[in-house]
């Protein structure tokens, strides 16, 4: 039995990257567009419609990991904490230094980037339980702090 | 701003090329055999082949081409977007059968496939000679497609020459690589790619015209004009909303041309036959070989090509098309005050063809990062065609011509290396020619389609009918060919060099060559079954069928639903693409009575063709699942060991 599992393993595996990056290249080149229309535009829908797609995307992330019985990798979160950290300093700087930066361009990005979060936040909810979350990052802390 | 343009176009093709070569070294990183890199060791799953095949199927001379088609001749062009029902049925026939065959007896190429079954020396250069056709000249005009909307979009600063050769680099590296694997993995993104440009072209379109009610009462404006190259049509109507008739005896294109247009339904009929072609290329079947199981052919006929990119198809790229006339591309349009705005430059004369690339340049002013993405789909859906062609070809180069005539005891290494070398030679050939001889290449490559579809015959004879003799198979392939050849641009050029005047012109009768080709063809195939019947060697060929018949899907009620499905396709054949397409014209509305008498809302016409396509989905479902054409077997396929054993 294992040794029939064995040679499925390679070709399943890269078969779920190919899913996953196909899903990404697909919904962040359209999303990203779409969000840097929604602030120059400026357009409040057109900048929601692309943060819709990122979480599009991430939902199809999630489902793919679900078909293919597998997880996030570690390479994976970084990736996505990354760069949701340069996205949201890129945005903070535009909010602080960049005069053009309208009303709509400010709620634009704090509804995106709050669902972005909140999206996150939900399947992490959803799939450990509160509890479970916490624990988890709680876990992760204490580990740190031991090492 | 041309400088943020090309920023932003050099920021997503370095992405992109990024993203092949990534694929192209993963799967060179498995270094494994020849298979491996002919057919993916025939372990492509079911989706990848499902999107990667459609992408193939399409090309991007659907995204760029029918747009352009639909803007000079108006709603009797648009029939054409029906060829998203035309290209799977002719797969929904064959397809899934010759995968099974390829699985039962071993075969890597589908050459392997019709020399074993035919016998004898002609068939195998025969249809390598097509799989070349498809592979040289009408790559090179793919290639020569996309280099040219990179011209028009950077302004000028990239000359299309440096944009082709550029991609071929790039589709060569990542082929060479990975092999066929690679180019079905790159598919997946180039067939989504390839769905969201066809959208987005008709978005842009949608959007500058202001939503789908204005776009609707310009449509009625012109509608009641005459205003287009065309003038009226026979029933008086503005010839962009009807269809000059179901057929028109004129010469042909060169000595005399139709009047009221060019699509007569016969023209339309016979030309979504020749597109059947993209799914009957040698190289598709290649692809077809490759794929794990069966579960994907399905899907990809009826979803994903009828349903997916037919609604593309019947939807945006008319409202890109047609749209295109009140937004500055027509000079008579624009004179009788009808147009909106002038985001798009005249276009004539032939500039019509880059129609895409301009709409696409309109954005670029307030968006040049959509410039750049949408660029960049409209490439990939060109060079999805190109890599999993040269895979193909190279595949056959190794298999069909260096292993069956140069080295039959060649090592599994040397048909690998074999297999790259072809794919090298086919892509730099490919280049060469649309670079020094374009309009030869053209005239070439104008006969890859109607050359592919004569080999439906000989498919179905595999297939389906074991009474078509190998004689009467070779025979109707040839004259077939002949045919073609003798109704298109490179035969009456052939023949006016050597001083012969042929007293038609190209497509004559308003038959694409394809019609007259197939046409020929079924003449002789049958006449010659009939004749040759006693001398045939029908066992050999009874080891195809009778396996087929024992392994095939076939739904349980098949026997009663069998006659119903051959009505219903003959029915969406003759009122969806043929004569019957004229009821369309006015059904639902006289083109020149104005919106509010159109029952729909829409031309009678338009309305006519999303009525057949949605009816075109209906039917593909019913052949291909209902029927059972393109399940999975419900066995496992038993395989033949000796003649595997045979072919490594």
């Amino acid at each position: 039995m294992v040794e029939a599992a064995k040679p499925r393993a390679a070709p399943a595996s890269r078969e779920h990257r190919l899913a996953v990056m196909t899903g990404w290249a697909l919904f962040a080149s359209f999303g990203v567009c779409l969000i840097l229309s929604g602030f120059s535009e400026p357009s409040m829908i057109a900048g929601l419609a692309g943060f819709a797609l990122l979480i599009a995307g991430f939902v199809a992330h999630i489902v793919v990991n679900a078909i293919f019985g597998a997880g996030f990798t570690p390479p994976q979160i970084a990736l996505g904490l990354g760069a949701y950290t340069v996205g949201a300093l890129c945005y903070i700087a535009s909010v602080l230094f960049d005069p053009s930066f309208g009303e709509i361009d400010v709620a634009t990005g704090l509804i995106g980037f709050s669902g972005l979060a909140g999206a996150f936040v939900l399947y992490i909810v959803v799939n450990y339980g509160v509890r479970g979350s916490y624990r988890m990052v709680y876990r992760q802390h204490a580990a740190e702090r031991g090492r | 701003m041309i400088d943020a343009r090309l920023a932003w176009l050099t920021v997503f093709f370095a992405l992109y090329a990024s993203y092949c070569v990534y694929w192209g070294l993963d799967c060179a990183r498995a270094r494994r055999g020849a298979m491996e890199f002919f057919l993916a060791d025939r372990g492509l799953p079911a989706w990848a082949f499902a999107a990667s095949a459609t992408a193939a199927s399409f090309t991007g001379w659907v995204a760029i081409g029918l747009p352009a088609t639909i803007f000079r001749d108006g709603f009797q062009a648009s029939a054409l977007a029906l060829s998203a029902i035309v290209i799977p049925l002719g797969g929904v026939l064959v397809l899934s059968r010759q995968w099974m065959l390829s699985r039962r007896f071993g075969f890597v190429t589908p050459v392997e496939m019709y020399a074993d079954y035919i016998g004898g020396p002609l068939i195998r250069p025969i249809v390598l000679g097509i799989a070349v056709l498809f592979a040289l000249p009408f790559l090179g005009l793919q290639m020569a497609t996309t280099g040219y909307l990179l011209q028009i979009l950077s302004g000028g600063y990239v000359s299309w020459v440096f944009a082709m050769w550029a991609l071929g680099a790039l589709v060569f590296l990542y082929v060479g690589l990975g092999g066929l694997r690679a180019a079905a993995y790159v598919g997946v993104l180039q067939a989504l790619l390839f769905v969201a440009a066809l959208v987005a072209v008709g978005a842009i379109a949608w959007v500058e015209l202001g939503g789908f009610g204005r776009f609707v009462d310009l449509l009625a404006k012109l509608g009641a004009s005459k205003l287009g190259p065309w003038g009226a049509s026979g029933g008086g109507y503005n010839a962009l909303f009807a269809m000059p008739g179901v057929v028109q005896f004129v010469a042909g294109f060169g000595k005399a041309a139709p009047v009221g247009g060019v699509w007569t339904t016969t023209m339309v009929f016979s030309s979504a036959l020749s597109l059947m072609g993209l799914q009957l290329a040698p190289a598709f079947v290649v692809v077809a070989f490759s794929a794990r199981d069966a579960r994907g052919f399905a899907p990809q006929q009826v979803w994903l090509s009828a349903a997916a990119v037919g609604c593309g198809l019947v939807f945006f790229a008319v409202v890109a098309g047609l749209g295109a006339q009140f937004l500055g591309a027509s000079a008579a349009v624009n004179q009788a005050g009808l147009a909106v705005s002038h985001d798009l430059p005249v276009l004539a004369g032939g500039r019509e063809t880059g129609l895409a690339a301009f709409y696409l340049q309109s954005l670029g002013q307030r968006a040049p990062w959509f410039l750049g993405l949408l660029a960049l789909a409209c490439v990939a859906a060109t060079q999805a065609t190109a890599a999993l062609y040269i895979s193909a070809t190279g595949t056959m180069f190794a298999r069909d011509f260096y292993r069956r005539y140069l080295r039959p005891e060649a090592s599994d290494g040397d048909q690998k290396l074999f297999g790259r070398i072809g794919v090298g030679m086919t892509m730099l050939l490919a280049l060469l020619g649309a670079t020094f001889a374009p309009h030869a290449q053209a005239a070439f490559g104008a006969l890859a389609l109607p050359a592919a579809v004569q080999l439906l015959p000989l498919a179905l004879a595999v297939c389906w009918f074991a009474w078509i003799t190998p004689n009467a198979a070779i025979s109707g392939l040839i004259a077939g060919l002949v045919a073609v050849l003798f109704t298109d641009r490179l035969g009456i050029s052939l023949a006016a060099f050597f001083d012969i005047d042929i007293p038609w012109g190209r497509w004559p009768w308003t038959i694409h060559s394809a019609g007259w080709g197939l046409a020929v063809n079924t003449a002789v195939v049958l006449l010659f079954s009939a004749l040759t019947q006693k001398r045939s060697n029908r066992a050999h060929r009874m080891r195809f069928h009778d396996f087929l018949a024992q392994a095939a899907p076939r739904a349980s009620d098949s026997r009663a639903w069998r006659p119903l499905a051959s009505a219903a396709a003959m029915g969406w054949l003759f009122f969806a693409i043929g004569p019957g397409a004229l009821f369309g014209v006015d059904l639902f509305g006289a083109p020149n009575a104005g919106a509010a008498a159109w029952l729909f809302g829409i031309p009678s016409i338009w309305a006519w063709q999303i009525l057949a396509w949605v009816l075109g989905v209906l039917l593909l479902w019913l052949v291909a699942y209902r029927l059972g054409l393109s399940r999975p077997p419900p066995h496992p396929i038993e395989r033949e060991a000796e003649a595997i054993r045979r072919r490594r």
